[in-house]
Formats: structure tokens, C-alpha cells, sequence
């Protein structure tokens, strides 16, 4: 297109003037246009209660503006929550199935089955909670386009993937003979090292972000997410038909994770004892209260000689364990989502 | 050559156009119509569909080095966009490398390559990126990248009647500040100061290519006092997943053992 022409000027139905040279009618900014308003949805702010109070006003200086959140809350649901206590037990229970494996002489062959299946499931079941979160199956592979070391997402996507996939062909080929099954093998092995940073980039990814509930917890929240994650996997085992031997190894894992994970969770709590606000957010958690208990409790059936021998005793603290390290992770769940509500939250962080 | 904006809020008058400007060129969604409450600020907040966004602040006191019939009574009003860090928390949160830095210095989501994943909402200091609920990808200003690549300046610069949004070369821009600066403090306006207007300033961010003249505590503003760039946390994470690592493949392997040894 010449210089000399005339600007083409459309008159669009909107009223608008366009420059075809410079604005393209399709889609204006820098050739992108976010999808309008669908008609079957309400307009945001359309269903917003007209205020009719008096007039807020403000100190001067003030602390906030009229209360509004400084920061933006991820748009995740329980999608992603549920998926940070799924990918926790996958990558940990792929450490367990690999270690049993390794160490096991041959003596905890169930155990290395049922590891193995867990983290199959629960990494397949995460990955596949990723997805529906996104809303398409294909966006889960744009992580895939480059490697990102500054991006915790990206990295912990390359972990999950790694999980997901030697898990499930650990459990497929572990126990076959010959080359297949050194491969199944080899699998499980790897599945076991990528597992153990799956387990904690949860808490990297948490740390890593303007939420004042969970940027506090830079250095305690990534040890109480593994410590958790191992809990929680050793927990769902005792419910597996696992011969002696390997109970005995998943009774010395829950009880040494879940012991970790109630100090971790002090630790965590000793970061915002000087942070009014943000300890709110987890001192109103019913759930950061309750997952406390129940681990406690689950602990305490698990060490204690009368209920540690019989199958109920080991149930009953296998089903308490799961229920009271999920409780927990999703409280700081929700307590960094509430914190980002709080401006004054925000003020605290760092 | 690094662009970016200089918000100087002591000449705002409130009057929209930059936002009017804003969601016309970049064709935004409508938001609807709501009464906040808060003044005249009906548009809330900084997010997918609005890429700019006047916030206006009733304060009970008089506002310095000015004659005023209101007594104690004045406003404040500040045009808010996307801050463009020099550290981008989102640029370095984004997993999908769908955030880049752009030739003139800005940060752009590029939407084909967006995925959705909403971290960026989290990562941004300032609240600024927004997923948009109906295509379900995250968006915020271009610093009107396309108009930039044509040589013309951002909308919103452009529709400001009062130079309050002023756009141009960065280094400009802050020499430009500090003198105005300089001035209101000759004219008795104490609580002036800058706000993200280098680095040694905001060591967080790095320093803002669209910082801000503010005349009140950052916080009246709802902008925090010490932004930074979150991603850059990950470090210290990564070290405490390290060694809680080792820890943990210790306590798997002394199970497995256990279990091997039990008689």
C-alpha cells in the first residue's frame, strides 16, 4: 500500500472509524481481540448490587483503597487444589514404589505393585484435573513448547509428565521377565527421581506468587507439601493389600512424614506469628485446625502397640492419615486465596 | 529503544478518556454497568476487559500548594495500567513463554500461545493480569504494541487531555519526572514522590516503565509500598525442595529397609 492513498476509512456498524491501515477490523490490538461477551453469560458487573450506603470515604493517609484486593487470587478452583494433593501423592508414593524396589530384596514386591499403581493413578488423575482446568486438552502441551527454568509451572510440568508416564509403564512391564521387565524397572527408577521434586514443586509454586498467605512460606511451605504429600500416599498404602514386610516400611514412612509434616506446619506458622493478617487467614481455616488433628491422630493409632498390629488400627490410621494431610494442604489451599482479598495482607508479605 | 509512561497524577482530573480510549482501540468486553460506592470509580479494578482504570479517592483533608474553595476536602485521582516491570513476575511465572518482552521494552501476552493457566494472576505484584472468564486466557495492556509498531503512541497518552498519561523514551521520561518532581516540592507539595521510577527505587520490580507521581502514601492508591517480582522466589524454593528432597529419599529408603530387615 502506497503512502499516497487516501486513508481507507470504514465505517464500521458500531459507529466506529477504522483506519484499515492501521487497525485491523478483525481484531484491533496488536492484531488480537478477547472473545466478547457471550449472550448466555451475564455481564459481569451486571448482577453487582447498586451501592446505595453513604458515600465511602478515606483517611488520609490511608492503608487501603476502599478495602479493594492490591493483588489477583489464580483463577483455580478445586480443580487445582485437588490436583496439588494428587500430584503430592503420585510423585511420593513413585520415591517409595522405586525405593522398595531398589532396597526391598525381594521382600516387598507388593508394595513396589501397589506404589506403583498409586502413582500411576494419581499422577494420570492430576494431569488429567490440569487439563479440564485449562479447558482444553491441547493447552496442556503449550508448557511443552520450550523449557523454563524461571517458570515453577513449566518445570513441575516436565516433572509431572516424567511421573505419569515411567509410573504407568513401571506398572505395565515392572513385572515381567526379560528386557521388557528390566525396562519396566528402569521406569519405576525414574518415575522415583522425578518423583520427589513432583512432590514439592507444589510449594514452590505456591511460595512463588503475590499471595501474601503463601509467599510467606518460601522456605517452609515446599518441606511441608513433601512431608505432607509422603504422608498422605503412606496413609492410602496401609489400605492396600500389602504383606508384613511392607507394612512395617509404610508404617516407618507415615509415622516419620507425618511427624515431619506437624513440624513443618509449626515452622509455616512461626512465619506469620508477626503478620496479623495473614495469620488470619489460616487462624479462621477450620480445616488447617482439623488436618492438624486428624494427622495427630492418625499418629498416634499408627505408633500405638495395642491398635498398630490389627488391621482395623491400620486402616483406621491409614484412612485418618489421608484425610488429615489432604485437610491440611488444601487449608493452605484456601488461606492464600482469602489472603489475597486482604490488602492489608499484602502489606504484611515478603 | 525502552518506551513507557509517566502517570503524573497531580494534573488527572478524572475524566475517563484514557480508559474510553484504552477499550475502544483494544476493542475490550463490555463490563456492565455497577455503582461501586467508591466516588467515581465504577470500573474497579484492572483486569481482562479493562486495561486502565481511574481510581478516585475522597480524602478529608486539604491537598497542599493548592487554593481551594472545599476546605477540608480533596481528591486524588490516578490513571492505573499495567506496569510493564522491569523484573515481569508474570514474564517469568509464564510457563508457556506466551509473555515476551517487546522491542520497546513493554511486556505483551501473546494469545495464541496463552494457555489459560492463570499463573500469571497470581505472579503479578499488582494484580494486573486477568484470565477472561469467556476464552478462558489472560490478557492486560499492550502499551498498545500495535499502535507502537506504527509509530503512533498508546491510546490512552494519546486521549489524555491533561498530560497526565505521558508516553515516550524512558530515560526521557524520568529526567521529565524528577523535575516535575522538583517543582511541586517548591510549591509546597510535600507528599509528592515517585513511585517505581527506577530500580535503585524499587529494587523488586526493577524499576516500572510505567511508574507514577503519586501525592499520597502508595497504599491510598491500593498500590503496594514494596512490589516485587514474586518468580524470583522460586530460587529460595527450589533450595528448601532440595533439601527436603534428600530428606525425603532418606526416609523412603530407610522404610524400604526397614521392611527388608523386619523378621
Amino acid at each position: 500500500m502506497s503512502g499516497s492513498e487516501p486513508l481507507d476509512i470504514i465505517l464500521r456498524s458500531d459507529g466506529r472509524d477504522l483506519d484499515q491501515r492501521i487497525a485491523d477490523a478483525a481484531g484491533i490490538a496488536a492484531r488480537q481481540t478477547p472473545m466478547g461477551r457471550r449472550p448466555d453469560r451475564p455481564v459481569p458487573g451486571a448482577g453487582t448490587p447498586i451501592w446505595t450506603g453513604p458515600a465511602r470515604t478515606t483517611q488520609s493517609p490511608a492503608d487501603t483503597y476502599y478495602d479493594q484486593p492490591v493483588v489477583k487470587a489464580p483463577p483455580w478452583g478445586g480443580k487445582v487444589s485437588a490436583y496439588i494433593v494428587l500430584g503430592g501423592v503420585a510423585g511420593s508414593s513413585a520415591a517409595l514404589g522405586a525405593a522398595a524396589q531398589v532396597l526391598g530384596g525381594g521382600r516387598l514386591g507388593a508394595l513396589v505393585r501397589s506404589s506403583r499403581a498409586l502413582s500411576a493413578l494419581t499422577a494420570t488423575a492430576g494431569a488429567g484435573l490440569l487439563m479440564a482446568d485449562l479447558g482444553r486438552p491441547d493447552r496442556f502441551l503449550h508448557m511443552m513448547r520450550l523449557v523454563r527454568p524461571t517458570s515453577v509451572m513449566n518445570v513441575g510440568g516436565y516433572c509431572l509428565s516424567t511421573t505419569a508416564g515411567a509410573s504407568a509403564w513401571a506398572l505395565v512391564l515392572g513385572g515381567r521377565c526379560g528386557r521388557l521387565g528390566r525396562a519396566g524397572r528402569a521406569a519405576g527408577v525414574v518415575a522415583g527421581i522425578a518423583g520427589i521434586p513432583l512432590c514439592g514443586y507444589t510449594g514452590v509454586l505456591l511460595s512463588a506468587t503475590a499471595m501474601p498467605g503463601w509467599n510467606v512460606g518460601t522456605r517452609t511451605l515446599p518441606p511441608l507439601f513433601m512431608a505432607s504429600a509422603a504422608a498422605t500416599s503412606a496413609s492410602a498404602l496401609r489400605l492396600a493389600p500389602v504383606a508384613p514386610p511392607g507394612q512395617r516400611a509404610l508404617a516407618v514412612l507415615a509415622a516419620t512424614a507425618q511427624a515431619a509434616e506437624l513440624a513443618a506446619e509449626h515452622a509455616h506458622e512461626r512465619t506469620f506469628t508477626d503478620r496479623p493478617h495473614v495469620r488470619a487467614c489460616y487462624q479462621t481455616s477450620r480445616r488447617w485446625r482439623a488436618g492438624r488433628a486428624l494427622t495427630l491422630a492418625s499418629l498416634a493409632l499408627g505408633l500405638a502397640p495395642p491398635t498398630r498390629r490389627t488391621r482395623t488400627g491400620r486402616a483406621a490410621a491409614g484412612v485418618l492419615g489421608v484425610a488429615g494431610s489432604t485437610l491440611t494442604k488444601t487449608a493452605v489451599y484456601t488461606a492464600g486465596l482469602d489472603s489475597a482479598r486482604d490488602p492489608r495482607a499484602v502489606g504484611e508479605s515478603g | 529503544m525502552t518506551k513507557g509512561f509517566f502517570t503524573d497524577t497531580s494534573v488527572c482530573i478524572g475524566c475517563k478518556a484514557c480508559e474510553v480510549a484504552c477499550k475502544q482501540w483494544n476493542d475490550l468486553p463490555d463490563d456492565g454497568s455497577a455503582l461501586t460506592g467508591m466516588s467515581y470509580d465504577n470500573t474497579g479494578q484492572l483486569d481482562a476487559s479493562s486495561w486502565r482504570h481511574v481510581k478516585f479517592i475522597e480524602r478529608p483533608v486539604a491537598r497542599e500548594g493548592v487554593e481551594s474553595t472545599l476546605g477540608e476536602f480533596s481528591w486524588l485521582m490516578m490513571s492505573d495500567c499495567c506496569k510493564h516491570c522491569a523484573h515481569a513476575s508474570c514474564l517469568e511465572a509464564c510457563p508457556t513463554g506466551a509473555i515476551v518482552r517487546t522491542e520497546f521494552g513493554s511486556t505483551f501476552v501473546q494469545p495464541d500461545v496463552c494457555n489459560g493457566c492463570g499463573y500469571c494472576n497470581a505472579a503479578c505484584p499488582f494484580g494486573v493480569v486477568d484470565k477472561l472468564v469467556e476464552d478462558g486466557r489472560s490478557w492486560k495492556c499492550t502499551m498498545c504494541y500495535d499502535r507502537q509498531r506504527d509509530g503512533f503512541e498508546p491510546a490512552c497518552a494519546k486521549s489524555c487531555p491533561t498530560q497526565s498519561i505521558q508516553f515516550g523514551d524512558l530515560d526521557e521520561l524520568r529526567e521529565r519526572a524528577q523535575r516535575r518532581l522538583d517543582e511541586l516540592h517548591a510549591q509546597g507539595v510535600g507528599a509528592a514522590r515517585l513511585y517505581g521510577e527506577s530500580e535503585d527505587a524499587q529494587p523488586g520490580t526493577g524499576g516500572l516503565h510505567a511508574f507514577y507521581l503519586l501525592l499520597d502514601e502508595p497504599e491510598s492508591y491500593g498500590l503496594p509500598a514494596a512490589p516485587m517480582a514474586w518468580s524470583r522466589r522460586a530460587a529460595d524454593g527450589w533450595r528448601a525442595v532440595a533439601a527436603s528432597g534428600v530428606t525425603l529419599g532418606v526416609a523412603v529408603a530407610a522404610s524400604a529397609l526397614a521392611g527388608r530387615w523386619m523378621r
